[in-house]
């Protein structure tokens, strides 16, 4: 692992949804605050259950988001350029809820719980419109999942039940819920 | 400063990470009602443009769910918020807030809000993180239980219960 610093002209070009929804002042403080960190293929990024404090952004390469393990591994979703994981574990440090792993060498750009308080010390109109952004999409994930739950209180057992029937479908809510703050450029 | 709205921001745990001068320039940003025992603060459906802070009194919170049964969802109390969503979201109120007896609310319209964070960019950031925590909070619970679902844990079933708060405040339990 080698952890290097970004270079903010390189990601405008990168994320140029994310650039438009932050301004390009914001994304340039955002840019330049985040930590480049290159993996290889088959490192775990989050293990599901175990404590994380920190977003990491696809910047090349592709990650694996999975629950189970051995035989029972199952892969919800794939993170891309662009996408990011784990920027629940950033606002509210806690368990992970599955495990990222990475497909082949791949480069992300990580910003932790303590990092993304120092930017907001820093520069709190920037990290405002960060907070906006992922609230947001925090926001739309809620609302499409409780149109899912029939917008109410739920048993679990109903969600069990209800997953067991239409695994492709709760899968892909699944995968929604736990990845894609930022579909592709 | 001092007034009953101040104390409330100042020892609600909700606005912990707020400094006291935050709770000073949010309360003069906020304005202070009383209302009767049934009103109806918040309706499920509407579009919120409104968050609210609880001085004095209970609120209930209930759900009508897709089988025109209601649910009660919960009681909140002083420095208890509601409404918090309708700062960054206008979409439709996923409850009903009714005053359970007479009520003190202190509310904050989403334009005050914005003025507010654009007035003070550090206020602006807490409160916005607050609101984030928040909801991360409640994406982590809902992907823990979809994934426990998933992986057909025998703990799961049953015995939980997700309730969606006015603002998908999620809570696991029994």
């Amino acid at each position: 692992m080698r952890v290097m610093s970004v270079s903010v002209d390189d990601l405008g070009g990168r994320f140029p949804r994310l650039k438009q929804r932050l301004g390009p002042e914001a994304f340039a403080a955002f840019a330049s605050a985040l930590e480049r960190r290159r993996v290889s293929g088959g490192e775990v990024i989050l293990r599901w259950g175990q404590p994380n404090d920190t977003m990491h952004v696809v910047e090349d390469g592709v990650l694996e988001v999975s629950l189970g393990d051995g035989a029972a591994r199952r892969v919800l979703a794939e993170a891309r350029a662009g996408e990011a994981v784990g920027e629940v574990g950033m606002l509210e440090p806690g368990p992970a809820s599955a495990t990222v792993t990475a497909r082949g060498d791949a480069t992300l750009l990580g910003m932790s719980h303590a990092a993304f308080e120092r930017f907001g010390a820093e520069k709190p109109d920037a990290a405002g419109a960060v907070l906006h952004a992922l609230a947001m999409d925090l926001v739309e994930r809620l609302r499409a999942s409780g149109a899912g739950l029939g917008g109410s209180v739920t048993h679990a057992a109903r969600l069990e039940e209800q997953a067991r029937s239409n695994t492709v479908g709760w899968l892909g809510r699944l995968a929604k819920l736990a990845i894609g703050w930022e579909a592709g450029s | 400063m001092s007034s009953p709205l101040v104390d409330v921001l100042r020892s609600s745990p909700v606005f912990a990470s707020f400094t006291p001068a935050d709770c000073d320039f949010l309360a003069q940003a906020m304005t202070v009602k009383s209302y009767a025992a049934g009103h109806a603060l918040v309706r499920q459906g509407d579009r919120g443009d409104t968050f609210y802070v609880i001085l004095d009194g209970e609120v209930r919170v209930t759900r009508d769910g897709p089988d025109g049964r209601r649910v009660e969802v919960e009681t909140l109390r002083r420095g208890e918020v509601f409404g918090l969503l309708s700062l960054i979201d206008h979409g439709p109120r996923a409850a009903t807030c009714t005053a359970a007896g007479p009520v003190t609310v202190a509310s904050l319209p989403a334009v005050a809000f914005t003025l507010l964070y654009k007035g003070n960019a550090a206020l602006g950031f807490r409160f916005r993180f607050m609101i984030a925590r928040q909801l991360a909070r409640d994406a982590r619970a809902l992907n823990q239980l979809l994934a426990a679902a998933l992986q057909g844990g025998p703990d799961t079933s049953a015995t939980q219960t997700l309730t969606l708060s006015p603002d998908y405040h999620l809570t696991t339990g029994g």
